[in-house]
């Protein structure tokens, strides 16, 4: 029997959201991912909620419901988490992981119906409810599915659909006039198919925020204020500050949201020629994080000369990255003798009086946006289920692949290809054999 | 003994009385006198009994695969062609097994011959010419039929099979004529009596070929085409004793002392093309065809379309190949497979003329159009019987099907169900996860047609299950809880399919020369047949390919099994008859096509066009709440 999962509460941000599990893997669930070691009923309890890979996502209040106890009827559990929307689906995505399924809308109130939870008298009423839950959850799939990707899936479903008719026609009509099979053909229809399904799913991943949002960097040298300035735009004393050099060891980040986006802000050990191997390790891991940056906040203390070439080969390995130059402490007196740098963007900034910070947090959103809007243009949003089944189709697409390569029957390809395509058909409507046979139709002159 | 025919006793002395002897009818007469039930068959015309009004063969992808399904089911038709055929062919050989078919190039005048005399000897079967011009109906209950003789005949159940009869009328050219085949008669009368009790029905056509002389054929430059060295026939041998092999053959002078007169290769079939004349005949003369003039409403077949069809549509084709195949052997008519056409005669003695090898060719039979009445099969039963009128059942064309192979099938499932029913008898169900023939039925009824219906096996979403050797041992089980095949081959084939699982084991650990075990090999494809073990080669053929086929295909059949299992279990969610499908929730539209359809099942409901999952849902909680209500009363 499936554990389907769903969330309870309507999605978008809220306190809290609700998610709700039903089935046999409830407490398996209780074990692994909320770390119980005793599951007990209707009791709520405080816990980590840790994914599959051992990451803890958020704290939850989870409870168990026995079987025959339940909503349902079967074994339930009711996990309440913080009511950010990318908290609940990584929470949800973590679920499948666990081999739980999406259910169906209304599936919550089948289940209860069937298993004797809710008396035969309201059949009629659980009727309307999923009616009415189908309706909306149509209505939210079209919204998200308006555009662009319905008609790249459209186009998908059309080119396995004609894939299939070209294999078909060779199976059904053997005696037709109608050439030689072309299996390099066929090779070449597979690989536009996979690498357009891989391209939905790259054009996904970049609004898959919360796993892999931007990534802002403080470098600088020793002693430039970064961690002041890590502090400062937090808006918490998060990171230990003092006067002396080489104050943060190792790197330091905190998720942060930023007008409308989330991102990583990472403090980083300061960059100099040390001799503590401690220091030393941190400012390895310091030259990692650049790299893995997407805005580096490169921070210099005004008080003092630069050390030019120092700072120039910071600016050099942030190729291709947004830097902004930060002029640390410009309550403090200026050394005149310090040039400027060819950086685009600057902010003058002191972390004391406070003075520049919201000009440099304005710099920071127009980065942010300078560099998600240049994407927004080719992203996709796909939730959960539409991403599995995207993946699904993509596998055996790819599966269908091996098989032509490998000189495989094309009755036993054909068979992987409908596979693939019932993942498309699910999101977009389904298509039959009949679909097949007119796209067979139209293409080949059949009849002998 | 056998009784005399009785006409107008009200008192239903027969249990079934089937109308229309084409390939439909004959089975559905024997699967239900099979059954033990009285059976009636009416004919216009005794001499056109199982009659191939269009092309000379049987079987072919799909439908080949159906007539050995009906040989597993008790049926007449794979005998029948395995007696009277002069060529036989297994297509697909260089594919897999799972999509190979068997095909054989029939003698038009012995199937015939042969089917009635079957017909004849059957017992509980009365055949009987005349013709049926009207139903006799009472309370939306089938109560018998009238003849145009006057005279009528009452019974418990009918069987309706008008092939192309209904209401037909046939076209050369600017020619209309009456009749449902050139020469024949049109069935009327009927059409008037279903509309009259609402029953709907739509427009079809169809069309053949001219047929020429075979001596003014030019045969020696044109490609030759001969049957394999080892036919496959389409009936199962291996578990049929040897009265049950030769049964008309022991009354009549079928076959000569060495058992080879017909059933082997006799005859070659050629190939030839058409020109870029015939093309510029075609294009000039369109206006001459019925079809373009828009004389014809009826909906054509997309996999058979005329050649003013092939060479409007696929315009960039300059040529397109004919088949010139034999009708039979004692006799010099050929037919010319892929010029069927409604144009005038005089264009098509010109087209013909064009075509290499037919330059002197002379027609003694034109091409034609047909147009006729079919009912739309959603208006049947999972048993083939009206919706609409109790007791009345229809198979064949008349369902918008075409194929002799297609109308075989649903008159063996008509027959037997409309026999069971005479007989009080629980109805008979193939589904679409047991073969071609639940596959067949359940898209009648549940899709319906848009043109007349053909099989192909690419409509089976689980063809890998049903290659075409392992029909007998599929139908098992239905044919022994039904008594469909004598006592003696229901055994055999048990010890068949007995055998079929222990080889399929032994061969998965047994080990050959080389160490490795035969299964590998025979995956890997890299084993002689007579490598195998000494015994596994004395095995029957059936059992042996099936042994084969189950190693080679071995990943692949336990994934299309699992799928159809998933099929099979929204089947068992029955639906109850006179079920009303007007549920709070539900869409308008949906409950529409529920009440239309009245699917018997859940997954049966789920296939209807239009259907969503969340109807489906709702559909299963009230028909739970049905089923408990149904236990506490």
């Amino acid at each position: 029997m499936d554990t389907v999962i769903a969330q309870a509460t309507p999605s978008g941000e809220s306190a809290i959201a609700v998610i709700r599990v039903s089935g046999p893997l409830s407490k398996q669930i209780c074990k692994k991912a909320c770390g119980y070691k005793k599951v007990v009923p209707r009791l709520a309890k405080l816990v980590n909620y840790v994914s599959v890979e051992s990451k803890p996502i958020d704290e939850v209040i989870v409870t168990f419901y026995g079987e025959g106890n339940s909503y349902t009827g079967q074994d339930c559990l009711e996990i309440s988490c913080h009511g950010n929307p990318l908290l609940s689906e990584w929470i949800i995505k973590d679920l499948i992981k666990h081999g739980c399924r999406l259910a169906e809308p209304g599936e919550f109130t089948k289940l209860a119906f069937l298993n004797g939870n809710i008396d035969l008298s309201q059949a009629e009423a659980v009727a309307q409810i999923i009616s009415a839950k189908n309706h909306t959850a149509l209505e939210a799939a079209q919204r998200n599915l308006k555009g662009e990707l319905s008609k790249i899936l459209t186009n998908i479903q059309d080119e396995i659909l004609g894939l299939q008719a070209g294999i078909e026609v060779y199976i059904d009509f053997p005696e037709e006039d109608i050439g030689e099979e072309d299996r390099d053909q066929y090779e070449k229809k597979v690989d536009q198919i996979i690498s357009e399904l891989e391209k939905i799913l790259e054009q996904s991943d970049k609004l898959n925020l919360f796993e892999n949002d931007l990534r802002v960097t403080l470098v600088g040298l020793p002693n430039a204020g970064k961690s002041s300035l890590f502090n400062e735009l937090l808006g918490k004393e998060r990171a230990l500050v003092s006067k002396l050099k080489g104050t943060t060891r190792d790197y330091l980040e905190m998720s942060l949201k930023v007008d409308n986006n989330w991102i990583t802000l990472i403090d980083t050990a300061g960059i100099h020629n040390s001799l503590d191997e401690l220091e030393l390790e941190g400012i390895k891991r310091t030259y990692k994080q650049i790299e893995k940056a997407d805005i580096v906040i490169l921070v210099v203390d005004v008080s003092i000369p630069y050390p030019i070439e120092k700072i120039n080969k910071i600016i050099s390995m942030c190729e291709n990255k947004t830097i902004i130059l930060v002029k640390n402490k410009i309550d403090l007196e200026e050394v005149t003798e310090n040039k400027n740098f060819k950086t685009k963007l600057e902010a003058n900034v002191s972390c004391t009086t406070k003075s520049g910070i919201d000009h440099l947090k304005k710099l920071l959103i127009k980065s942010i946006d300078n560099i998600v809007g240049k994407e927004k243009e080719d992203i996709l949003y796909i939730g959960e289920r539409h991403r599995l089944l995207i993946t699904n189709c993509l596998q055996e697409i790819k599966e269908a692949k091996t098989k032509f390569q490998s000189g495989m029957g094309i009755e036993i390809i054909s068979s992987d290809l409908t596979s693939a395509r019932i993942n498309i058909d699910r999101m977009i409507g389904n298509k039959t054999n009949e679909d097949i046979l007119d796209k067979l139709f139209g293409e080949f002159c059949i009849g002998k | 003994m056998t009784e005399h025919l009785r006409f107008d006793e009200p008192n239903k002395p027969y249990d079934v009385i089937v109308c229309g002897a084409g390939h439909a009818g004959c089975e559905a007469a024997i699967a239900a006198a099979k059954q033990d039930a009285k059976v009636l068959l009416l004919t216009g015309n005794l001499d056109t009994i199982a009659q191939m009004s269009c092309n000379p063969a049987i079987g072919g992808q799909g439908k080949g695969q159906i007539v050995r399904e009906i040989d597993a089911l008790g049926g007449e038709m794979a005998l029948n062609t395995d007696f009277t055929a002069i060529q036989f062919k297994l297509l697909n050989t260089s594919k897999g097994k799972a999509v190979q078919a068997p095909r054989a190039q029939c003698d038009k005048k012995a199937y015939q011959l042969r089917m009635k005399h079957v017909l004849e000897l059957q017992e509980n079967l009365i055949i009987f010419q005349a013709m049926v011009n009207g139903l006799i109906i009472k309370d939306k209950v089938c109560h018998g039929v009238k003849t145009s003789m006057g005279l009528n005949f009452y019974s418990k159940t009918v069987v309706v099979t008008t092939g192309t009869f209904l209401h037909a009328s046939t076209h050369i050219g600017q020619t209309k004529g009456e009749g449902g085949r050139l020469g024949d008669h049109v069935a009327k009368g009927i059409s008037a009596d279903f509309i009259e009790n609402g029953i709907e029905l739509s427009r079809f056509k169809t069309g053949t070929p001219p047929r020429l002389l075979g001596k003014s054929l030019n045969l020696d430059e044109l490609e030759k085409q001969s049957g394999d060295q080892y036919p496959t026939k389409f009936a199962f041998y291996d578990s049929r004793s040897h009265s049950e092999v030769f049964h008309v053959e022991h009354s009549g002078k079928w076959l000569d002392e060495n058992y080879n007169y017909l059933g082997s290769n006799l005859i070659n079939c050629f190939v030839t093309e058409t020109s870029t004349k015939t093309h510029d005949l075609i294009n000039t003369n369109l206006h001459q065809s019925p079809l373009y003039r828009g004389d014809i409403i009826g909906t054509g077949p997309r996999y058979c379309p005329s050649i003013e069809d092939k060479v409007v549509r696929f315009s960039s084709k300059t040529s397109h190949k004919i088949h010139l195949e034999p009708e039979g052997v004692n006799s010099d008519e050929w037919y010319v497979n892929g010029l069927s056409t409604s144009l005038p005669f005089g264009i098509q003695q010109k087209v013909l003329h064009s075509i290499k090898g037919l330059e002197k060719a002379v027609m003694i039979r034109p091409a034609y159009a047909v147009e006729y009445d079919y009912a739309p099969p959603t208006q049947l039963s999972q048993n083939l019987e009206s919706l609409i009128i109790s007791s009345l059942f229809f198979a064949g064309q008349i369902n918008g099907t075409s194929g002799y192979e297609e109308a075989g099938a649903q008159g063996l499932i008509a027959g037997l169900n409309a026999g069971l029913k005479a007989l009080d008898k629980s109805p008979f169900h193939v589904g679409r996860d047991e073969g071609y023939i639940g596959v067949l039925i359940d898209d009648l009824i549940t899709k319906g047609v848009t043109e007349p219906y053909r099989m192909f096996t690419s409509r089976a979403e689980h063809r890998l299950l049903f290659n075409h050797g392992s029909a007998e041992l599929r139908f098992y089980d239905k044919a022994s809880s039904y008594g469909l095949l004598s006592k003696s081959r229901l055994v055999n084939i048990k010890s068949n399919i007995d055998s079929t699982i222990r080889w399929v084991d032994r061969l998965s650990t047994l080990k050959a020369s080389d160490g490795k075990t035969f299964s590998n090999l025979i995956k890997s494809k890299s084993l002689c047949s007579s490598d195998l073990p000494k015994d596994f080669l004395a095995l029957p053929k059936t059992v042996q390919d099936e042994v084969l086929y189950r190693i080679e295909y071995d990943g692949y059949l336990q994934r299309e099994i699992k799928a159809a299992n998933r099929i099979k279990l929204s089947e068992q969610l029955q639906i109850p008859t006179n079920f009303n499908f007007n549920l709070p929730g539900l869409r308008t539209e949906s409950i529409e096509n529920l009440n239309r359809i009245k699917p018997s099942t859940l997954g049966q409901a789920s296939r209807i066009s239009g259907i969503n999952p969340s109807d489906i849902s709702i559909l299963h909680i009230f028909l739970n709440k049905n089923s408990s209500k149904h236990i506490e009363s």
